[in-house]
């Protein structure tokens, strides 16, 4: 009777008819789209790195619940109705051992365009319950997505990372650049998915415009010789660039349309847009 | 030289590995040539030449002057530091077994330098980099002798040699975790796998110097490595000063094959094969195969580079991975010839 009359009480706020499953999320790009669509009281827990601002945008949101390492254990111990984790996640073969506790594991896929990440967000919500508010937010983010669209701008921007890595056709970086009415280097030289752009042919057909993801961290100074190749800073310092919003950047989820108007801005700032050419 | 020479009158001439020498050294400028010639960019050989003259286009000479050629420099000096350290260390052990990356002089230089990377030493002095990565391969390279000094047969330096590497890789990862930014870990991964691609050179200049006299004090010992051969009382006996010439030998390795992995992270089993293959050609005299090993070193580091670009893979192959898939199955087949010796 006691627990019947708390979870009535819980549900009371949300004015749903039965209670919502409770959910955890082990993954940062998961714990983005609870924070998006969720109700406050059904999530029991969130990945540890939601509350490390180096990686998460989220930080200060994510440190009012319990953080976990999201291993089988914690999934054991917090007893959620629903289990996000992502694509890689080791621990998927005692997916059988959850469901027999109740839980259910769902995995996230991994996004190739802004329409995954619509869609993605869209299913989540309907499988927490919250099929409503997925709607009202991924319209939201789409209405915002469009309005940055209008525009064409004819320069050859190139997306590259410290590491030479950049992004060809079928990854969403490649779809939020045209969707941004830019062309992408990558993808017109013929690379598909993720890949390096290597610096020889940097040096032939370089970029009007950098799309530059992680120079400001200085990550990792092993992997990144090529970052540090007097050629390229000899380019960079030649050409415009602009800085991608690290936080936001590496799920391609709904937050994205944040990293787009923050693009959008910098494109403005270096006069590189060109109104009613569309 | 010619004193020593007459203080030791078994040494006999040393002719015979002149055209050896020459030989390889046609072979590693032949190969540079074709290293300068392979890229992204689809270059003529005219272009090639003209770039590398600076008489051609001004973006071959780009590609040509700042892209290949310092990937070229460094195979000839990382090849050369791990060819002419394994077969110091060969003579000095009478091993035919010791090797820098076998050793885990390589993997304790890696060490070293992940330590100064993650924590952001390097943002001090680039030459931390080095610096480090040679004190950590010097101090393995004391360990093992340490270790090993007494009597040692395959099985203990081998033994001592696997248990430095797991120290310095579990310590690696230890680093990696403790790190502030553990968020790259797989670029480190591949970085410890070794590459000289995309390298400046501003790298060759951080190792050059180092890798110069490491080989230097390399080379100054191989006639009393000659001597050794013979046994250690009777090189003794010979007026071969042993603790000088371990001193020479550890500090020799410790600064080329430190500079090098500095740079290019862990390149494995160069230092195992080549000698291995040139020592026929030297009548087996260890003294005589270093100059041979540095530059057969050099060959191997600069075909495998070679190789791994003509391979088409999404993410070019890493050069250590290549070095490993030659000498991995060639470290077999020795241990399988030898397995009565070690057991």
């Amino acid at each position: 009777m006691g627990l019947l009359a708390i979870l009535c009480l819980l549900a009371l706020p949300t004015q749903a008819a039965e209670p919502l499953p409770s959910v955890v999320s082990t993954d940062l790009c998961a714990d983005l789209i609870l924070l998006q669509v969720a109700d406050p009281g059904q999530v029991l827990s969130l990945s540890r790195q939601s509350q490390d601002p180096r990686v998460s945008p989220v930080a200060e949101a994510a440190r009012a619940y319990p953080a976990n390492r999201g291993s089988v254990e914690d999934l054991l111990s917090l007893k959620p109705d629903i289990a996000l984790v992502y694509l890689g996640w080791t621990a998927r073969r005692h997916a059988d051992l959850l469901a027999s506790q109740g839980t259910r594991v769902i995995a996230l896929p991994y996004p190739r365009n802004w329409s995954d990440a619509l869609e993605t967000t869209r299913r989540i919500a309907v499988q927490i319950g919250r099929g409503e508010v997925g709607k009202i937010k991924t319209a939201e983010a789409e209405r915002r997505m469009r309005a940055l669209a209008g525009r064409t701008r004819p320069d050859r921007l190139l997306y590259l990372r410290p590491s030479g890595g950049t992004a060809g056709k079928g990854t969403y970086v490649d779809d939020l650049i045209t969707r941004l009415g830019l062309r992408n280097l990558a993808a017109e030289q013929g690379q598909t998915g993720w890949g390096r752009f290597p610096l020889e042919r940097l040096v032939r057909s370089p970029p009007d415009l950098f799309l530059l993801g992680y120079f400001d961290q200085a990550r990792s100074p092993a992997g990144s010789a090529y970052g540090r190749h007097p050629l390229l800073r000899a380019i960079l310092d030649a050409t415009p660039a602009i800085s991608v919003p690290t936080g936001t950047w590496g799920c391609g989820g709904l937050e994205l349309v944040d990293a787009a108007e923050q693009i959008v801005t910098q494109l403005d700032r270096l006069g590189r847009a060109r109104p009613g050419q569309d | 030289m010619t004193r020593r020479r007459r203080r030791w009158p078994l040494l006999g001439s040393r002719r015979p590995s002149l055209p050896l020498n020459l030989v390889l050294l046609a072979l590693l400028l032949l190969l540079s040539l074709v290293s300068l010639c392979f890229g992204d960019a689809p270059l003529s050989l005219a272009e090639v030449i003209g770039g590398l003259l600076g008489t051609g286009a001004e973006e071959a000479q780009l590609i040509v002057r700042q892209i290949r050629l310092p990937r070229v420099v460094l195979a000839w000096l990382v090849g050369g530091s791990l060819g002419a350290s394994g077969a110091a260390l060969q003579g000095l052990l009478r091993n035919p077994l010791a090797e820098p990356g076998l050793l885990g002089i390589s993997s304790s230089a890696s060490l070293g330098a992940v330590l100064m990377l993650y924590f952001g030493v390097t943002a001090l002095s680039p030459w931390m980099l080095p610096a480090a990565a040679m004190l950590f391969a010097l101090l393995a390279t004391l360990t093992l002798h340490g270790l090993t000094r007494a009597g040692s047969t395959n099985l203990t330096l081998i033994l001592a040699g696997v248990a430095l590497s797991s120290l310095a890789g579990a310590l690696t990862s230890l680093a990696l975790n403790l790190a502030p930014n553990p968020t790259d870990a797989q670029d480190i991964v591949l970085w410890l796998l070794g590459s000289i691609s995309d390298r400046s050179f501003a790298e060759v200049r951080l190792c050059l110097p180092f890798v110069l006299a490491g080989l230097l004090l390399l080379l100054l010992c191989a006639p009393a490595l000659d001597v050794l051969a013979l046994g250690e009382a009777e090189a003794s006996s010979l007026g071969v000063d042993l603790s000088r010439l371990r001193g020479l030998v550890i500090l020799g390795s410790a600064l080329s094959v430190g500079a090098t992995v500095a740079v290019t992270g862990t390149i494995g089993f160069v230092g195992l094969v080549v000698p291995h293959l040139l020592r026929r050609f030297v009548a087996y005299r260890p003294g005589r195969l270093l100059l041979p090993s540095a530059l057969g070193g050099a060959v191997l580091v600069l075909g495998a580079d070679i190789a791994l670009r003509l391979i088409d893979t999404p993410r070019e192959l890493m050069l250590g991975v290549v070095t490993a898939l030659i000498g991995a199955p060639f470290f077999l087949a020795l241990v399988l010839r030898s397995r009565r010796d070690m057991l």
